[in-house]
């Protein structure tokens, strides 16, 4: 009976046929929505140490930033230390066009891609920051294994007078003007353990208001190449900080700059900045793997055409995060900067500046800076086309396979390798390369229409 | 004397103003589509916006007797498009919906009368001034292709999609006293667009329309000789209502299905110009979302060369719901089925084909929604009444008196 009465419903008003169909339809189109936001992956993990929350929004006071910073160098926590370390600045202040400018000559290895002017850059040039960072923290870490027991005596400004000076050039607050600082300061902690003193000195930097790390040595501290700690005695130090103190430096540096229009600094109510934790300004790359190995370039790549770079990057073999899930290690930093390095290789490749070595002048290029950034532009990439996927060599033992993709972007052909290796979860990228081809790791080669062709019609 | 103001003729007023403003506006985006360069006064579209705003407010104001079922879809398309607007950008949509709403009630002849003189008219001065070189007339020569012209239009497929409907609006004014002469002509001009624009789906559609209409002028005419009028088969018309519903569901469906290791799927691909593998394209990259969102497509027209990175949703049913949203989709087809069961109602099979041959065309085309090509559109909220009174004049009883004393 009520099979009757829905077959009268609808004979008599046939255009509930159309709306359940329409809601149908919109339902299915949800559903999908819904479904492909689940597929995406795990593209970054969050290792204990990476998960504490912020304490405080930033320093103010470049003293206090000294103090957390080496307080962390002695608890050897890696992450407390990258986080006061002016990562985020500087991949927004990079120079790229500047430096290209200056320099009239460009490198792939020359510098960080341009992340100030593109944003697809930014996660390789955070990636290759952090890096950077680790490698003067595990320099540290090497020297403090030679000390005893460490403390923390004084922090001061290098030179204050010398800083305080606009006439005497510094190339130290010049470079970091460059890169987007408003203010520079060269400072020296002295630490002690049972025998003797030493310093370590910083070049902190002030970003609207807050400090940062910008590199674990300064100018001024005249330390020999390779060192950051140095032995000094206390009478030198005493010479080379002088009296004024770090808040009476940073208020006269504050006036110099803005012609005295502006209020001295109040001191920071801090009491134990060494117990602080700044927010987290980095990120390590998870683990994503696809079930079959050319429905893994394909998710790369759509994941690249997504502007997703931390996605795609996901599917690449970071080897070991997963045994050391609890804490950042510099392994796992190092891993996935060579990921970011070849990826952005395989974007200049695709743009059209193909590899070479080295450095060559711009003029020897054919192109000026500004032109160089202009096509360095990666906006176009979402319609870049990956036409076929071909398998070029396997090494079975390994479980290794070699794949070459083909593509066709602006007008133009391309091919880039791909080495894919089996794991417990499936496939993932091992790298960007086709050895087997002559394709380095990153190297995307144009290639002519004729070879494209005889590319395509290969099975 | 003092005579009472007639509401309806006071209606019919407000309509005649707003047909004008509705053919500016029409005739605006039709000059977007061309190669005319025009300096518009600084705040043409705005103004022109905002009378129509007024306008449809006061014609609402005025009338009282409106169908509930216009005052909640007129309701629910004005929230989700100008909702849609907000969130995707896409400043045409508050206009789509405001022309929507202003048909409201308003015969759809007349509104399809005014949309095919203007169209009409421009569109033959832009033929003409591209033709004697006035303006820009792109030809493209493109391999495996004849040439194609595009008169002024800035494609030559958007060219042959104008004269579709075009040829649409008049069909539907004439219905089935359509002359076979007419039908003759019609064919011609889909000879004309198939030669000189290599627009292969507009010139099947031309010809479709020529068949359908000659079809169904026979039936009407065969009725008549039997003393009956003409009534389609319930089955069939129902099926002919849901040609836009099963339309969207075949082309959504055959996209995300479309798999480049299918050779099947590969086939179709090329046939239909790879507008599957850019559909699926587009769905993988931006997905659906639910009040849409911008998307840079780069398409052949106005341009004398190929772009280097060709990125285009030919397809309205894709185009539709990536660029403005799941709801707006869902709304326009609502809107469409609701008209095609208001022409079944009316026994309008002339309107019945034609909004069938729009949901067939809009597979391959992303006119749906496009002001100066989709007359039906505008007959969504429009009034489809067949019989006499829907055409009536409405007399002005102080004119009368003035004429009475001058017999």
């Amino acid at each position: 009976m009520k099979k009757f009465g829905m077959y009268k419903l609808v004979k008599n008003y046939p255009i509930l046929i159309g709306f359940i169909l329409i809601a149908t339809l919109l339902g299915g189109l949800l559903v999908q929505r819904c479904f492909s936001q689940k597929q995406e992956t795990q593209v970054t993990i969050v290792p204990d140490d990476l998960a504490r929350t912020g304490t405080i929004e930033q320093f103010q006071n470049p003293e206090n930033l000294i103090k957390y910073t080496v307080e962390a160098l002695k608890k050897q926590d890696m992450d407390l230390v990258l986080r006061a370390c002016a990562i985020d600045e500087n991949l927004l202040g990079n120079p790229f066009y500047s430096t290209l400018e200056k320099e009239e000559k460009f490198g792939y290895d020359m510098m960080l891609p341009p992340s100030a002017d593109y944003e697809e850059y930014r996660p390789l040039s955070s990636m290759m920051l952090t890096k950077y960072y680790t490698e003067q923290y595990d320099k540290i870490q090497k020297q403090f294994k030679e000390l005893g027991d460490i403390k923390l005596e004084k922090v001061g400004v290098l030179y204050p007078e010398i800083q305080l000076d606009t006439k005497i050039p510094s190339e130290t607050a010049d470079l970091c003007s460059e890169w987007g600082a408003d203010e520079t300061i060269q400072m020296g902690a002295l630490l002690q353990d049972d025998q003797e003193n030493y310093m370590i000195s910083f070049t902190v930097t002030k970003y609207y208001g807050y400090w940062k790390i910008f590199d674990f040595t300064a100018e001024l501290a005249e330390v020999k190449a390779g060192q950051i700690i140095k032995p000094i005695s206390l009478d030198e130090y005493d010479n080379t900080i002088g009296e004024m103190d770090v808040l009476s430096f940073t208020n006269k540096l504050n006036s110099k700059i803005s012609d005295g229009d502006v209020a001295s600094q109040v001191a920071e109510d801090i009491k134990h900045p060494e117990k602080e934790i700044l927010p987290s300004n980095y990120f390590i790359i998870g683990t994503s793997y696809a079930k079959e190995q050319k429905d893994l370039i394909q998710k790369f790549i759509l994941a690249l055409q997504k502007k997703n770079i931390t996605e795609a990057l996901s599917y690449c073999n970071m080897s070991n995060p997963e045994k050391k899930k609890n804490i950042v290690t510099s392994e796992a930093i190092n891993v996935q900067e060579d990921y970011a390095k070849q990826l952005y290789y395989f974007y200049y490749g695709l743009l059209g500046e193909p590899y070479f070595s080295g450095e060559k002048t711009l003029e020897r290029l054919g192109e000026t800076a500004g032109e160089l950034l202009n096509k360095l532009n990666p906006q176009m990439l979402p319609f870049m086309s990956c036409t076929k996927i071909l398998k070029v060599a396997d090494d079975r033992a390994g479980e290794k396979e070699q794949y070459i993709a083909l593509y066709r972007f602006n007008g133009n052909y391309y091919k880039s390798g791909y080495t894919l290796v089996k794991l417990e979860g499936g496939w993932q990228i091992a790298s960007l390369s086709a050895l087997e081809n002559g394709l380095e790791a990153g190297e995307v080669k144009e290639i002519s229409w004729g070879t494209y062709q005889r590319w395509m019609d290969k099975d | 004397m003092i005579q009472t103001i007639n509401r309806k003729a006071v209606k019919e007023l407000l309509d005649n103003i707003y047909l004008v403003l509705f053919a500016l506006m029409i005739g605006y985006y039709f000059l977007l589509t061309t190669t005319f360069e025009i300096a518009w006064p600084q705040y043409f579209y705005v103004n022109l916006r905002t009378f129509l705003l007024v306008i449809i407010v006061t014609k609402t104001a005025i009338e009282d007797d409106i169908d509930y079922t216009d005052i909640v879809l007129g309701a629910l398309a004005a929230i989700v498009f100008l909702v849609a607007w907000r969130h995707n950008s896409y400043e045409v949509l508050s206009s789509i919906v405001l022309l929507i709403v202003g048909c409201r009630g308003i015969p759809f002849r007349k509104i399809a009368k005014s949309y095919l003189i203007t169209c009409g008219i421009l569109l033959i001065i832009t033929i003409t001034f591209a033709l004697t070189g006035k303006i820009e007339n792109f030809v493209l020569y493109q391999d495996g292709r004849r040439t194609r012209i595009a008169f002024g239009i800035i494609y030559p497929t958007d060219f042959s999609a104008h004269v579709f409907y075009l040829i649409l609006a008049y069909c539907y004014l004439r219905k089935e006293k359509i002359k076979y002469l007419e039908l003759g002509i019609i064919a011609m001009l889909g000879i004309f667009v198939y030669e000189f624009c290599d627009a292969r789906l507009n010139t099947i559609c031309i010809f479709l329309m020529v068949g359908i209409l000659g079809y169904n002028k026979i039936r009407h005419d065969n009725a008549i000789k039997k003393g009956r009028n003409y009534s389609m088969n319930s089955v069939f018309s129902t099926f002919l209502c849901l040609s836009t519903t099963l339309s969207s569901i075949f082309m959504i469906g055959i996209t995300l299905l479309y798999s480049p290791s299918r050779k099947g799927m590969r086939l179709l691909d090329r046939l239909i110009t790879y507008r599957l593998s850019l559909g699926k394209k587009g769905i993988d990259i931006y997905g659906f979302s639910i009040f849409g969102q911008p998307i840079r497509l780069i398409g052949n027209g106005n341009s004398q060369t190929a772009p280097k990175n060709y990125f285009f949703l030919d397809s309205s049913y894709l185009f539709v719901p990536l660029l403005y949203g799941i709801f707006v989709f869902g709304i326009i087809l609502v809107l469409f089925l609701v008209m095609s069961f208001r022409a079944r109602k009316e026994k309008d099979w002339t309107l019945l084909w034609l909004i069938s041959l729009m949901s067939l065309q809009c597979i391959i085309e992303h006119h749906m929604l496009d002001i100066s090509y989709n007359v039906l559109l505008w007959g969504t909220l429009a009034c489809l009444k067949t019989d006499a009174q829907a055409g009536k004049r409405i007399r002005f009883p102080a004119a009368e008196s003035i004429k009475s004393k001058f017999r």
